[in-house]
Parts: structure tokens; C-alpha cells; sequence
């Protein structure tokens, strides 16, 4: 059991998945499985293999994402909040429960770190918030790059200081300026800055239970902050060296042998090298699907184990050894599988060609189809001899037969 | 090695040490122990480097050099160039390359430059970054250090292998970086680290395309504004690169903008900084103490302390921080304080000196303060007599401005605490001055005088109010105009503590003529901005407050249109501070380094 933390997810809200149409149609976000597992499981994984129990974890959710809910009640405490609520607003109204510093995680990254080396290090360097970001590096033996974390065009620039703290940040997609400008003390404040341009912010946080009041403060000022990534984190790293933002936070009563509480204000980044991935668009989505295929050495520790038995499957089915089966599923003959991940109880006809997709739990596919690169939800059906080439297919969606389709996005 | 020269630019083009560089220039300053020109020649024939070059413009380095005998070192090949029309380095470096001495490399070093950094690996980087690129022509080298001075207050930002990119100077407040300049692509390494924790140290070695591009930019006239700005923000024409050369932690310089860092430094060569460049060590006392002359028992030295050859001290002398020359002469009871002194000065007995420069030759009977001191000013100097240990008999004020208007003042003696004196004085300071030139000597006169007769603010205001006063007739022209002229006096002396004495003594003058309004004076007070807004509220409110008043009570009734007035002013500042701190409250930020 954690005694200084507390875990936070952010489960999903009104609009989570609005990038991944049409998977999240019906169904919640945090529930769309990599390798056959649903998303929200592997946040929870990690954080009980650090030590967290159910009695620490928070996850807040909006009422239409109570499948998630019921599904993790046992392994942490389900809050539900209003239903237009932001990520910012969510946190305030479950401030009653939040009763310690708390890492904030959102349901949707997957990442490889060691948490407990984050949370020594916001220990270590007494930082009021600390960033987890992954480093993505070239990896310069193969002369070539990692994909990279997110496959959005936009990045970060970041301004780091040498004691690691994090001075300015900015989004390149925002700024649409020619010239990039920051303030002189900024620049002063530490030995030497750095400008990195390769940082990817993974959204967890470790926050010291001061940045929940310093929060509701500037609510209370009406400063319309809602969305904790994208207005809350840059507001405060721009007045970090604000006395008047520190004066938001409440002075604690001062006993007399107690050391006077520090009123500094610290952002800190811990740089890590480690697999960090998020999934909030579909591009994300299938990567992470595909890396969790990959065995052997450049297997990423986070999805290995997830595969554990076997299954009986005709002898003429081709299948090539990095997809993955899930339980319970009939395949029919002359079936070749390439490279895709297949969920539990579904059914695949004679004849079907199936590469690089990703179908999760109870689908149908009939005889003599073609599926490529393609994303097929819960209970989808594919008629007789349908080609889909690159299209997604929602909950309960269904094709005709003898379709051929493109770069479609089919719903019920 | 043997091609290599190093140019020394023996001459400053500045006026810091005004009364100095005058006659001497500031490369045959004495720097402690030896001159600062022969610190730099052992400097550098240590790094073996043998060919110098010297740039001046004064003949006295010229005579220097002639009369030069220096026994048991290597003999230097000292060249000397004289720079005698050049206004700016970049007329000497001009004037440097029409001689066509230089035909490759060079070390350019500046005259007032007092440093330990081994050049060795200096050099072997700037051949390096030639091998690699022919572009590469000019290496900084800047060591790791608290920037202290104004001249050091730069930002570096440096791109990968200490390429610099670009020299931000840290005057604005929000610094920009042109993104066409900038290659920010997602994903790539880090790129760009900026630094603020390095000096520049003034030594730099050079190929001889610098000295052609000064050649073929005939405005230029420094390297740091001109040629250095001029190649790192035009970098994407330009192919010519600069790249800067960072010292390890214990090599340092030190150079000598003005006197504050002569003082510096000296301290600094003192404490073994620029090891292993030290005075001698057979001098040595104990914490950073040489003595090279005679010390008397009862003396008393603090650390950091050098003391020349055959100077005698004498007992009951202090000396703090100090740097006194060879053959001084020092009277029992001196003090010295922050002070450097060069060689056969005499000092009176029971002289302060604190915070000064003493060139050579002078001779010193009263106390002085922060002053340079040369053998054509030393009588000029304006002289202290505010030290309570002393007599007041030992000292003289004298004047210290030739165009005083009023003579007659100064040539009387002190009377302490003499307000009779004061208010003639003040008189006669108020009937001449009718222009605002005119008052601003009179603000130095009355300085002066303040000092002379330890006379407190109070009785300053007091006694002006009483001659201001009776100048002025009681119409609202001749108050404007009489506000207007003094203006800057009022401000000067009427600080925060003095506003009630200051406005006492209109309320008595009110009370006695009818004719002048309290309220017109305290208007135009705060229309020149000598009173706040405060200050005016609170003296109404008091007012107010009074009984049995006749004059309180007329008073309050006419200023109420005034009172509602500030009282909104006020209002609104309050609202604008609550909106600023809302938002950019940026807050002057002190240098945290580990």
C-alpha cells in the first residue's frame, strides 16, 4: 500500500475518443484492448505492481463510461463525475477524496517506466510537480528513428533547465509567430537551458496536494482553467516564479519545532528513456497494438506474458507467428493470418485473408474476405467476400456481402 | 608555435578611469605587484608564445618598451604598432592588418585582461575546428563564473560542439529567437542550451580573415557589437562560424572595466585565483597577507592585503582590502579601506581613505572617499569630513565645483549646527536662483553644505521653506512658476520623512497671511510629484478631524474637490494592481546557481 501517494486516472469523459472514431462510438475508451487486453488494465497493472491497492486508486469517469467502471470495482474506486466535466473540473469534484500528493494518469498511455523511480525522484528534488516525459532518441547505429510516441505532427518545445526543472513549454502547432519569445528571467533562472524538441509529455503527474488547492483557488478567480493539459500545466509553468501564484496556496499553520514549509514553486521534468505511447488516435492505436506483438528482444516488457496459451487451429491455416489469437475462436480453412491480433469468440470463415488488423471480441467474418490493415470492433460482422482495405469498423457494425471498401469508417 | 603571434590591444577606448587614462594608459597600470602589460607578457610566454605584438596608442608604452630590461626570462620578440588615429579596436585591427605582419593565426587579447587559462588546449581546439572547416575563424574562450559586472551580462546560446549561435545581451526583457534561424523539427536531439553562467574572457584567437572582414567593413569599430553580433544573427548567409572554448572550473580571468573590477581583480590575484600567476610567495604571511615592506606590530591588516616594497607602516595604522605600492609613506593612524595605491604616495597622519585610487606621486593630508586621485587633481579633490574619530580641526572643506555661483558660502567655516548660518545661507541660495540650471548648482551647494555641517534633512527643508516662501508673491502665476523653477530641489530634499515638516511649515505661512491658499500649495506639491497622494489624504482627513478651527475648517471645505479627486486616483490604482497581479506580476528574479 502506497503512503505518500495516491493514484488518479482519468478514465474518460464526454469526449474521450473523439479522435478514435468510430471505435469509441459505443463503447469507452478505456476498454478498447491492446493485445486482447483492455487499455484501462494495463494502468492498473503498473500501478499495483508499484504498490498501490484499491483503496488508493481513483478513477473518474463520466456515467457514460460505466462499463469501465464495473469492470475495475474491485481493483480501485470508481468516482463519477458530471457528465460535461473536463479533466480539470473532474479533479475538483472529487477533491473530497483526494487526500494526498496523487500521480495523474490518463487511461490512455501506455508506458514502460518504473513509476516508483518517478516518485522517488519528486521525492528527492521536493518538486511541486513532476512531468514524466519520454525522450525519443535517434537511434543512431540503425541510422534511422523509433516511431515516435505520438504520430501527430504537433510537439512540444521544451525549455529544461540543468537542475531538471521545466522553464517554459509550447506547443508548436500554437504558435504561429515567426519568432519564438521568452522571458529573460526565465532564461536566468538556472545554470544552462536546454531546448529540446524531442520530448514527449506521457500526461502523468505527480502533484503535491498544493496544486489541488492552488487549482481550486484559480477557479475561484474565475480564470475559466479547465483542461489540465493544455490550460492549467502551461499557466502554471509560465508564472512559476510568480509571488502571487504562491500565495494562492494556503500557508500551513507553522508549529513552533515544524521547518518552515518552502514556498517554492518547482515544475520538474523526469527525462526517461523508456516505451511510453499514447493512444488517443488511431494511427497511436495500431502501433501500439503492433508492438505488443513483437517477441524476443525488441519485445517491450510492458505486453509480454499478455499471451499464454495455445490454440488448436486447422493444419491448413497459415497463421504467422507474431499474430495474436485471442480464447475461444473457430477458424475456418485456408485461413491465413498475417501479423494481427484476433479477440477472443470469434469466427472466421473459410478462405479469409486477414493482415495487419486488429478485431477484437466476437466478430463475425464470413467466407472468401479480404481484411487488410483494418480495425474491426465487438461484434462486428463482415459479410460473404467483402475486401476491406483500411477501414474501421464500430461496435455492432456490419458490412454486406460483396463489398469492396476503402478508407471507411462504417457504424451501426 | 613560432608563427604565432599574439596582439595585444594595449589601449581602452573608454573613460572608466577617467582621470587615469588620461595620462596613462591602462595596460601600464600597476596591477599589485608588476604592471598589467608584463602580467599578460609572462602569461603568455608561459603558454610559450613568444611573438607579441602591441597595438598602442600612447607614447608612454612606446618609452616603456625602450627602457625595458627584464633579466633571466627568454627574450620575447615584442613588436610595436602604433594605433595613433584609431578612435575604436576596429581601427586597430584595421591599422594591424594594412602591416601585413599577421599571415595566419593570432591570439587577440585585450589590455586589461589578467588571466590563468592554459592555452594549450585552447589552441589544439581552434586547429581542430580549422581541420574540420575552413569557416571556423574565430574561437572565444569564456570560462564558467557569477556573472557580476554589466560588461559580463550576456546570455549564450550554443549550438551543438559550442558552436555559438547567438549573444544575447540582457537588456530586454523578453528575448526572441527568429524561428528562420532556428531549426526546431520534432524529434530531433537537443539542439540549443543556453548558458548564463559564462564570462567572456577577452582573449580570442583569430585567423587572419577577421582581420579582413574588419578590413572590408570599414564601420565596424568593436568585435563584441559589431563583428561578433554581425556573424551570429546573419549565420544563414554567412558560412563563417564562431565557435567558443570554455575553461575548466579553475581557469578564470578577470577583466577591468572600471574600477570596482580593478579592485576586484586585485582581490582576486590576491586570494591565489588566477594560481599559478601569484605575487611572491616569500611575502606570504597568512590569509591572502603579503608584505613586501616594513610592518610595524601594532598595525592592522586585514586578509587580502598587499603591502610593496620599502613602504613602512607605521603602528596604529588599518588597513582593509587595500593594495598600497613600493616607497609609500603612511602616517600613524591611517585607515585605508577598499583602496588601491600605487607607488611613492605620503599620506598625513590620521587620513581615511576609503573606496579610492591613488596614483602615483600624490600626497594625501585629508580624508577622501571614493575618488581617483592623480598628481594634476590631487588638490581639486573634494574632501570628507564626516568621520566622527577626528578632530573637526584637522580638515578643511573645500570647494569641489570651480563654478560655484555662490562663492562667498563655501569660504566660510563649518558652523556646526548653526541654524542662523543655515538660514542666511539658504537666503541668499534662494535670491540667485532664477534659472533651473541655477537651481541644480544650488542642490550641490546645499549638498554640500548638509555634509559639511552634518545638518540634518529637517532643518534643511525648514530653512528653505522659510527663504522659498518669501519669495513668492500670492498669485497662482507666480506659485507655478516658483514650483516649476524649484522643482527638483524640493524633491531632492523632501523625501518621505520630511513631508510633514514640509507641510507644517506651509500650514504656519498660511495661517499667518491670508492671502495664500493651503490648499494651492498642496495641488501643486502634488502636480510635481513631491507629494503622494497618501500623504495629502491623510493630512485633509487630519484636518478635518480638528476643532475649534477656523483655518482647519475653511481648509477643508476648499480642498474637497481635491480630496474626492485623489481619493478616486487611488481607487484606481488599487484596481490596477489587483488586474496586474492577476496577471504578469513577473517578479526581479535573484540568480540561483547550486
Amino acid at each position: 500500500m502506497q503512503v505518500k501517494y495516491q493514484a488518479i486516472i482519468l478514465g474518460g469523459g464526454q469526449q474521450a475518443g473523439s479522435m478514435l472514431f468510430p471505435l469509441c462510438q459505443d463503447y469507452s475508451k478505456g476498454l478498447l484492448p491492446i493485445c486482447n487486453k483492455p487499455m484501462i488494465l494495463y494502468q492498473l497493472d503498473v500501478l499495483e505492481s508499484v504498490g498501490f491497492g484499491p483503496q488508493d486508486i481513483l478513477i473518474l469517469i463520466t456515467r457514460n463510461h460505466q462499463a469501465v467502471g464495473d469492470l475495475v470495482q474491485r481493483r480501485a474506486e470508481v468516482v463519477y463525475v458530471s457528465d460535461d466535466s473536463d479533466s480539470g473540473s473532474a479533479l475538483l469534484e472529487s477533491c473530497e477524496k483526494i487526500k494526498k500528493d496523487f500521480i495523474l494518469l490518463s487511461c490512455d498511455t501506455m508506458i514502460g517506466a518504473n513509476i516508483l523511480n518517478l516518485l522517488d525522484f519528486h521525492y528527492s528534488t521536493k518538486a511541486t510537480i513532476t512531468c514524466l516525459i519520454k525522450e525519443e532518441d535517434l537511434d543512431k547505429k540503425q541510422g534511422r528513428a523509433p516511431i515516435s510516441c505520438n504520430l501527430n505532427e504537433s510537439f512540444d518545445i521544451m525549455f529544461i533547465g540543468s537542475d531538471h526543472s521545466l522553464l517554459h513549454i509550447i506547443n508548436q502547432e500554437d504558435d504561429d509567430q515567426a519568432s519564438l519569445s521568452v522571458t529573460r528571467n526565465v532564461l536566468l533562472s538556472c545554470e544552462s537551458v536546454q531546448i529540446m524538441t524531442n520530448l514527449f509529455d506521457t500526461h502523468i503527474y505527480v502533484c503535491q496536494y498544493e496544486v489541488l488547492e492552488l487549482f481550486l483557488n484559480l477557479n475561484k478567480q474565475k480564470l475559466e482553467i479547465q483542461n489540465w493539459k493544455e490550460e492549467f500545466l502551461p499557466y502554471i509553468v509560465k508564472h512559476q516564479r510568480n509571488v502571487n501564484l504562491l500565495n494562492l496556496i494556503a500557508k500551513k499553520e507553522q508549529s513552533l519545532f515544524q521547518e518552515r514549509k518552502q514556498q517554492q514553486f518547482s515544475i520538474k521534468v523526469f527525462i526517461t528513456q523508456d516505451y511510453a505511447r499514447r493512444l488517443n488516435n488511431i494511427k497511436d492505436y495500431q502501433q501500439a497494438n503492433f508492438e505488443s506483438v513483437i517477441k524476443g528482444n525488441k519485445g517491450i516488457p510492458l505486453y509480454q506474458g499478455v499471451q499464454d496459451f495455445q490454440l488448436q487451429y486447422p493444419q491448413d491455416a497459415r497463421i504467422s507467428p507474431d499474430s495474436v489469437i485471442g480464447e475461444g475462436t473457430r477458424i475456418g480453412n485456408k485461413v491465413t493470418i498475417q501479423r494481427s491480433i484476433i479477440g477472443k469468440n470469434c469466427t472466421i470463415g473459410d478462405h479469409v485473408k486477414i493482415s495487419n488488423s486488429i478485431i477484437m471480441k466476437n466478430v463475425v467474418i464470413n467466407s472468401n474476405c479480404i481484411i487488410q490493415h483494418c480495425i474491426l470492433s465487438n461484434e462486428s460482422a463482415v459479410g460473404h467476400a467483402t475486401e476491406l482495405n483500411k477501414c474501421n469498423l464500430g461496435n455492432l457494425a456490419s458490412v454486406e456481402p460483396n463489398q469492396k471498401l476503402v478508407d471507411e469508417c462504417i457504424i451501426r | 608555435m613560432s608563427e604565432f603571434y599574439a596582439v595585444i590591444l594595449a589601449d581602452n577606448y573608454d573613460n572608466q578611469f577617467n582621470h587615469l587614462t588620461n595620462t596613462l594608459p591602462k595596460s601600464l597600470f600597476p596591477f599589485v605587484d608588476d604592471l598589467i602589460i608584463e602580467h599578460q607578457i609572462n602569461w603568455l610566454s608561459k603558454n610559450e608564445i613568444d611573438q607579441i605584438i602591441i597595438l598602442y596608442r600612447n607614447e608612454k608604452i612606446a618609452e616603456y618598451f625602450n627602457n625595458r630590461k627584464r633579466l633571466g626570462r627568454k627574450t620575447q620578440n615584442i613588436q610595436l604598432i602604433n594605433i595613433l588615429d584609431s578612435k575604436s579596436s576596429g581601427d586597430a585591427l584595421r591599422e594591424l592588418y594594412s602591416h601585413g605582419i599577421i599571415q595566419q593565426d593570432f591570439l587577440l587579447l585585450f589590455g586589461d585582461v589578467i588571466t590563468n587559462i592554459s592555452l594549450k588546449d585552447v589552441i589544439n581546439k581552434y586547429h581542430d575546428q580549422r581541420k574540420e572547416d575552413k569557416m571556423n575563424i574565430l574561437l572565444m574562450v569564456a570560462h564558467q563564473g557569477t556573472q557580476q559586472y554589466e560588461e559580463e551580462r550576456f546570455l549564450y546560446v550554443l549550438e551543438s560542439d559550442d558552436k555559438l549561435f547567438q549573444l544575447i545581451d540582457l537588456q530586454q526583457k523578453q528575448i526572441k529567437f527568429n524561428k528562420k534561424h532556428i531549426t526546431l523539427t520534432k524529434g530531433m536531439p537537443c539542439k540549443y542550451v543556453i548558458r548564463s553562467n559564462l564570462i567572456e574572457s577577452g582573449i580570442y584567437i583569430c585567423n587572419r580573415d577577421v582581420l579582413k572582414s574588419f578590413q572590408e567593413n570599414f564601420m565596424w569599430a568593436e568585435i563584441k557589437e559589431d563583428f561578433i553580433k554581425y556573424m551570429t544573427t546573419t549565420s544563414d548567409i554567412q558560412e563563417e562560424k564562431i565557435h567558443l572554448y570554455i575553461a575548466p572550473k579553475i581557469q578564470v580571468s578577470q577583466r577591468i572595466f572600471h574600477p570596482q573590477s580593478f579592485h576586484n581583480a586585485c582581490l582576486k590575484y590576491l586570494s591565489r585565483f588566477f594560481f599559478p600567476y601569484c605575487p611572491q610567495q616569500q611575502y606570504y604571511v597568512d590569509f591572502f597577507k603579503y608584505f613586501a615592506g616594513r610592518v610595524d606590530q601594532k598595525a592592522k591588516i586585514s586578509d587580502q592585503c598587499f603591502i610593496g616594497q620599502n613602504t613602512d607602516v607605521k603602528p596604529k595604522v588599518t588597513i582593509t582590502k587595500s593594495i598600497i605600492g613600493k616607497n609609500c609613506k603612511l602616517g600613524i593612524g591611517c585607515e585605508i579601506i577598499n583602496s588601491i595605491l600605487w607607488d611613492n604616495i605620503e599620506i598625513d597622519d590620521n587620513v581615511i581613505i576609503k573606496d579610492c585610487i591613488v596614483a602615483s606621486g600624490c600626497k594625501i593630508k585629508n580624508s577622501i572617499q571614493s575618488q581617483i586621485v592623480t598628481m594634476e587633481n590631487q588638490k581639486n579633490v573634494k574632501q570628507l569630513s564626516n568621520f566622527q574619530k577626528y578632530d573637526d580641526n584637522t580638515f578643511q572643506s573645500e570647494d569641489s565645483d570651480e563654478e560655484s555661483d555662490s562663492h562667498e558660502l563655501h569660504q566660510k567655516k563649518p558652523k556646526e549646527n548653526d541654524d542662523q548660518g543655515l538660514k542666511e545661507d539658504m537666503i541668499d541660495i534662494v535670491a540667485k536662483c532664477q534659472t533651473v540650471s541655477q537651481v541644480r548648482q544650488a542642490i550641490i551647494n546645499v549638498d554640500t553644505i548638509k555634509v559639511n555641517s552634518n545638518i540634518a534633512f529637517e532643518n534643511i527643508v525648514i530653512a528653505f521653506m522659510a527663504a522659498f516662501l518669501d519669495t513668492i508673491q500670492p498669485d497662482i502665476d507666480s506659485l507655478k512658476n516658483a514650483y516649476a523653477l524649484w522643482e527638483e530641489f524640493i524633491v531632492r530634499f523632501v523625501s518621505e520623512t520630511e513631508v510633514l515638516c514640509y507641510i507644517k511649515s506651509i500650514e504656519t505661512f498660511c495661517r499667518q497671511n491670508q492671502q495664500y491658499h493651503l490648499n494651492q500649495f498642496l495641488q501643486l506639491s502634488y502636480k510635481h510629484q513631491i507629494l503622494s497622494e497618501q500623504v495629502i489624504l491623510n493630512y485633509q482627513n487630519q484636518m478635518a478631524a480638528v476643532e475649534d478651527d477656523q483655518f482647519a475648517k475653511e481648509f477643508t471645505q476648499s480642498s474637497q474637490q481635491f480630496k474626492e479627486y485623489l481619493e478616486n486616483i487611488i481607487a484606481e490604482q488599487e484596481q490596477q494592481q489587483t488586474q496586474d497581479e492577476q496577471g504578469d506580476g513577473e517578479y526581479e528574479y535573484e540568480y540561483v546557481y547550486e
